[in-house]
């Protein structure tokens, strides 16, 4: 057993341990009793419809909350005295949104114009008005991750500056930039059935 | 709504909580495997950590091999101890190319203090105000401490309380206006502290105001609508208020009041960034990098900040007056605009360059460097709250450093020199 796993054997005590590796191959995974499972069980719906705004795609939604929550799964014993598990998590996916983004910006840069966006269906019923959010799809992830923050998950700029690290006044230049590009590509349903 | 007219902040506003609101309900539930793909990713980050940490100590027992053969014959005191004075010549690179020297040109390497020892300890400042209010530091000075309440999570009109007895001192413009704007942080300039307040609703509208240090009596200098209004940093000059807006524009507004706000035509596309000075817009993420120009308001003149430090890990960051970079080995790094060097032995992250100090987190806990006397000083072990306020460029210019320990009391210190 790796020294991790013994000291969080004793910390842990008493309580219910499903075992003090995860799956017994060695690689020193200490299975957390103490509210990990529980968390990711209860809160992985709420953080999938985040990652969901957050990505545009069902893909990229699962890929994001998954990483993030198996990073949470590894500074656990940590985050959960310290912090919000929760606020963390979500910190992490707006932040490996980004920086996924960058990556792929980096090593995937193509000359032809990608085919035009997947528009869901269901969305298109739901919302009434698919072409803001088709619209959002074409912002870089930044913007879009200031605009999520700024309007699903309601934080002022402040909160979303100290959460993406980035200063206040990147924040509102990025809302803007956003806001500005959204403007100029999205014609609000009620008025393009008018003209 | 023709189609010709524009999409309103309001109508876009609404929208955009709409439809993130209704496509949030259309993600998939998590499948029935998902927290074993979530335990499965767990596993490689932590087999990644191992190898890492492994790593990591083979190239700190190489690099204390290293010191250990470069300090040892320096002879005064323990291997390890950092010497006192410039060092540019004894040590050379731990890494890095065989010829290069250490730093780009001779530092002295600070000394650490104790806070009980400074010359001005910080202020000790209890964790609510008297009415039981929450607040946010902003500095001190003449005896009164400048402090933002926190209401409903937004900071209000600023507040004055007296340095000895922590009593309220006055509300610094009309009280009751939390309802109605928003209140950015106080800006601190060279005779007094300005601040501005947003409408929160209808077309974009701005209070601009100003209260000298002698005296503290506020005086609104100006209303501002439209584009004016747009503001996106503002700050407190020697003679005037400066500020931003979305459009790219900066005005001037003297803090004499003998004229309205002027538009700056020379520094169209600035951001102000603290006194009379702003950088490029573009050039602006998280406080002010290496490489760009620092533009004086006031003058037109120009000091463009070093773009990287020899052997250093990572650009620069700098403020009005200093740059500051991690460097290979021997840790941050700075240099004043006067040419000066500083090397502080050991590493910062989550560097804000203020006025004469750094401020930033190194192995132990949060440290303030303070550059004027080459001291460095341990802020706390554990975790602060507050510093992400440095991340405002607004306020570089200022040379007060707040934080809040973990029973929630806040710690206010003046760095003014003299």
């Amino acid at each position: 057993m790796s020294s991790g796993a013994r000291r969080l054997n004793r910390r842990v005590g008493g309580a219910t341990e499903v075992g003090p590796r995860a799956s017994g191959d060695g690689e020193g995974v200490a299975v957390e009793a103490d509210g990990f499972e529980v968390f990711v069980r209860s809160r992985s719906a709420a953080l999938l419809r985040y990652g969901y705004v957050l990505s545009g795609n069902a893909h990229d939604a699962a890929d994001l909350t998954q990483e993030a929550l198996a990073r949470l799964g590894a500074s656990w014993s940590r985050v959960r005295h310290k912090a919000d598990p929760e606020s963390y998590v979500r910190t992490t996916m707006a932040r490996l949104h980004i920086s996924w983004w960058r990556r792929t910006r980096r090593e995937s840069v193509v000359d032809d114009v990608p085919e035009k966006g997947y528009v869901d269906a269901a969305l298109e019923r739901a919302d009434g008005d698919a072409g803001l959010w088709r619209a959002l799809g074409h912002l870089p992830p930044r913007q879009r991750a200031v605009l999520v923050l700024r309007y699903y998950e309601q934080l002022t700029d402040p909160e979303i500056a100290a959460l993406l690290g980035i200063s206040r006044v990147t924040v509102r230049s990025q809302a803007a930039r956003g806001l500005d590009k959204l403007r100029q590509n999205w014609i609000p349903a009620v008025r393009a059935g008018r003209s | 709504m023709s189609a010709e007219e524009p999409v309103s902040r309001a109508t876009m506003d609404d929208e955009l909580a709409r439809t993130l609101g209704a496509a949030a309900e259309l993600a998939p539930a998590p499948e029935p495997d998902f927290y074993a793909a979530v335990r499965d990713r767990q596993r490689r980050i932590t087999r990644q950590r191992t190898a890492v940490t492994g790593l990591s100590a083979a190239v700190a027992v190489l690099v204390l091999s290293a010191t250990v053969l470069v300090v040892r014959p320096l002879g005064d005191g323990p291997a390890g101890e950092a010497p006192a004075g410039p060092v540019a010549s004894q040590v050379p690179a731990a890494t890095g190319d065989p010829g290069a020297s250490p730093w780009p040109v001779p530092a002295a390497r600070a000394k650490e203090r104790s806070l009980a020892g400074a010359e001005k300890p910080p202020l000790v400042l209890p964790p609510l105000l008297p009415d039981g209010q929450r607040y946010i530091p902003s500095g001190t000075i003449n005896n009164v401490v400048v402090v933002q309440p926190l209401i409903n999570g937004d900071r209000a009109a600023p507040v004055l309380l007296d340095t000895t007895t922590g009593a309220k001192v006055a509300t610094l413009g009309p009280p009751g206006g939390e309802g109605k704007f928003r209140y950015p942080p106080v800006a601190w300039g060279g005779s007094g502290i300005g601040w501005w307040t947003r409408a929160r609703e209808g077309d974009p509208y701005a209070e601009l105001w100003f209260a000298p240090y002698d005296g503290f009596v506020p005086v609104m200098l100006a209303e501002v609508r439209d584009a004016r209004a747009r503001i996106t940093s503002f700050a407190v000059g020697g003679r005037a208020l400066w500020w931003s807006t979305d459009s790219g524009t900066v005005y001037r507004l003297p803090l004499d009041g003998s004229a309205g706000p002027a538009e700056v035509p020379s520094a169209k596309g600035t951001t102000v960034v603290g006194g009379d000075h702003a950088v490029r817009t573009r050039d602006l993420d998280a406080g002010i990098p290496g490489g760009v120009e620092i533009i004086d308001l006031d003058t037109g003149a120009a000091r463009r900040t070093p773009t990287s430090f020899e052997n250093a890990t990572e650009s620069p960051r700098c403020g009005l007056w200093a740059c500051v970079a991690n460097t290979r080995g021997l840790g941050a790094f700075a240099q004043g605009f006067d040419g000066r060097s500083y090397a502080l032995g050991f590493a910062l992250e989550q560097v804000t360059v203020l006025s004469g100090a750094v401020v930033g987190k190194g192995p132990d806990g949060w440290v303030l460097w303070d550059l004027g006397d080459n001291e460095w000083f341990r802020l706390s072990t554990g975790d602060i709250k507050g510093m992400w306020d440095y991340t405002e460029p607004t306020n570089l210019s200022r040379p007060y450093v707040w934080w809040t320990e973990r029973d929630g009391s806040h710690r206010l210190w003046d760095l003014t020199k003299g």
